[in-house]
């Protein structure tokens, strides 16, 4: 076992120009691959991870505006176990840069939440201040998240950035949140209720429901994690057929392509290959020799095109699709290619040693 | 060497290569352990064919050969590939190395089909170069040798195994007189270690100093 290896090792170096190629060739499909695919597998795992993180575990109350819903509700939920964060929004107030006269409007709410830091704000918050998340600051204009926002009420707040997405809140963006305290009669829109593990939605539900104490319960609406689920689903789906198809396309050309090189290189070196039968090695042999050597030439292909990619991922600051991408790759390929190169392998054994070795 | 007790054995062999033309018709002989055979003939009287037959390489369409009294030709490939590297050494009419490998790899090939220590082999190639006078370091390609270098190269790639029979098809024919004597004395030796030898040869004089000559 050892000895084949070394051998289509020693004879993989022989042959450099065909060799190098076949790494070339195997790299450079890898770091396609990694450049769209991976991209859009990382981009893909990134979205799941964010709807995983709160979105399969959150369960939200959406009110009418004179549904009657306040911060009461909040207070009443505080005492049910299994909830891991809860957070009420206030109605919309509307909001601009009020150092830009005709500045665009961004939505302006109240967050009632026992842990504002789970919402990306400090734990002591600096009062008459709004904490915007990034996407709120480019809409508002304060690229440094500095600034002061006017309400349509006539109120005005200072403006500093919230730390990192809030996923819990993520669909409400453009977000501007000024913390409040409640004190069981402000009126709120939404309730954020994220229970402490995915299976807790289903027996949570309609403990929320039967606490929202509405005089008509039609004027809210309860939203659960399955629909996100669904949605998780497809947009899973969707990403990993188009990748796997794009995948199988280009490891598909490579295999034919390495495959196209070995046959040529098979019919250069048949007196090589009759040599090798008629001193009495099998025709198995000769196809595990080809067989080998090219699983080596994917390997240190496979290997080099990871490498390039990786740092090519990293200066630009895209993220890495990780290990298990990666060692898929470089399966998909070296099994493509170990299919593509049987036929040149059989060739290769069988090379008549009477044939080749005929000195005319 | 694992000596034979009968030696090869050919019988009534007859051979063509496409099936109107016969090139070995009838063709008998008992190739007996210890003995030096000379093959000779004219150009094109199928020197080299019969060569393969012996070898394995080539099965016969008629007539049989026995290594020891057993049958062998009618054995599968994978068999005869496996007695080849088990049995046979073989000088091919051209040298036939691999211009991409070292001396080393070349002499120590046929190590690898029979799974040997081929480690162990390459130890022992240079001690082999030098008794055949080939004076070239084991790393370098036989592109970098001379003809007559390259014949000797390749006789020692067929010994390196010891082999019960060794076929040897004109290794003398590209060496001047001195290195031709070295290579049939290594050869004549390899008989009296109980070797079955068989030269195919142009030469009358190599011929007579042969046990047997055998005219096709
Ligand atoms: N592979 C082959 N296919 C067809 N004819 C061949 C082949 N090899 C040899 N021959 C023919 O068989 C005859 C014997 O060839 P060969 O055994 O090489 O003779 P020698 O070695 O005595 O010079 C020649 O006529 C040659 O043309
Ligand atoms: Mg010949």
């Amino acid at each position: 076992m050892t000895a084949l290896v070394r051998e289509a090792w020693a004879a993989a170096r022989s042959q450099g120009v065909a060799s190098s190629l076949t790494c070339l060739l195997v790299a450079a499909v890898v770091v396609a691959i990694t450049l769209t695919s991976g991209r859009t597998v990382a981009a893909q795992q990134e979205v799941l991870r964010s709807i995983d993180s709160v979105g399969t575990r959150a369960i939200v109350v959406r009110a009418d505006t004179d549904s009657g819903l306040t911060t009461g509700f909040l207070q009443r939920l505080r005492a049910v176990d299994q909830i891991a964060w809860l957070g009420g929004l206030s109605p919309i107030v509307d909001g601009r840069n009020a150092g830009v006269p005709d500045a665009a409007g961004v939505p302006v709410r109240q967050l009632y939440s026992d842990d504002l830091r789970a919402a990306g704000m400090p734990a002591q918050p600096v009062s008459h201040t709004a904490y915007a998340s990034a996407t709120a600051l480019d809409a508002l204009g304060m690229p440094y998240g500095v600034g002061e926002l006017s309400l349509t009420n006539g109120d005005t707040l200072g403006v500093a950035p919230a730390v990192g997405p809030a996923p819990a809140l993520l669909e409400f963006e453009p977000l501007v949140l000024v913390p409040a305290t409640p004190h069981g009669d402000e009126p709120l829109a939404v309730v954020v209720v994220i229970a402490a593990s995915p299976d807790m939605v289903a027996p949570l539900t309609p403990v929320v429901t039967s606490l929202l104490a509405l005089d008509d319960p039609r004027m809210a609406t309860v939203s659960t994690s399955s629909d996100l689920a669904e949605l998780r689903s497809l947009v899973e789906a969707q990403m990993s057929a188009l990748s796997r198809s794009l995948i199988v396309g280009l490891v598909g050309v490579a295999a034919v392509l390495v495959a196209a090189l070995q046959t040529a290189l098979v019919l250069m070196r048949r007196k090589d290959f009759g040599r090798r039968r008629a001193l009495g090695a099998s025709r198995g042999f000769i196809v595990a020799l080809q067989l080998t050597q090219t699983a080596l030439l994917v390997l240190v292909g496979a290997a080099a095109g990871v490498m390039a990619s990786g740092v090519v991922l990293a200066v630009t600051g895209a993220p890495q699709p990780g290990v298990r991408f990666s060692l898929a790759v470089t399966i998909w390929t070296l099994t493509f290619a170990l299919i593509a190169s049987l036929a040149p392998a059989i060739l290769a054994s069988r090379r008549d040693p009477a044939t080749e070795l005929r000195v005319p | 060497m694992k000596p034979l007790t009968q030696g090869l054995v050919a019988r009534d062999l007859c051979f063509s290569y496409d099936g109107r033309r016969t090139t070995i018709v009838d063709w008998s002989a008992v190739l007996a352990p210890g003995q030096v055979t000379a093959i000779t003939g004219a150009s094109g009287s199928g020197k080299s064919t019969l060569l393969y037959l012996l070898g394995l390489m080539l099965t016969p369409g008629s007539g049989s050969v026995l290594i020891d009294g057993e049958r062998v030709d009618t054995l599968g490939d994978t068999q005869r590939a496996a007695l080849r590297s088990e049995l046979f050494g073989f000088v091919f009419q051209d040298a036939a190395l691999d211009a991409t490998r070292t001396v080393a790899d070349n002499v120590t090939e046929p190590v690898l089909y029979r799974r040997g220590d081929r480690k162990a082999a390459s130890g022992r190639v240079p001690a082999l170069l030098a008794a055949f006078g080939v004076d070239v370091p084991v790393d370098r390609r036989p592109g970098q040798v001379s003809g007559g270098q390259a014949q000797r190269i390749a006789l020692c790639r067929a010994l390196i195994g010891e082999p019960s029979i060794v076929l040897a098809d004109e290794p003398t024919g590209n060496l001047d007189p001195e290195s031709s004597a070295v290579v049939l004395g290594a050869l004549r030796q390899h008989a009296r270690d109980g070797g079955v030898v068989a030269i195919v040869t142009h030469s009358d004089a190599v011929a007579a100093s042969c046990d047997q000559e055998i005219r096709l």
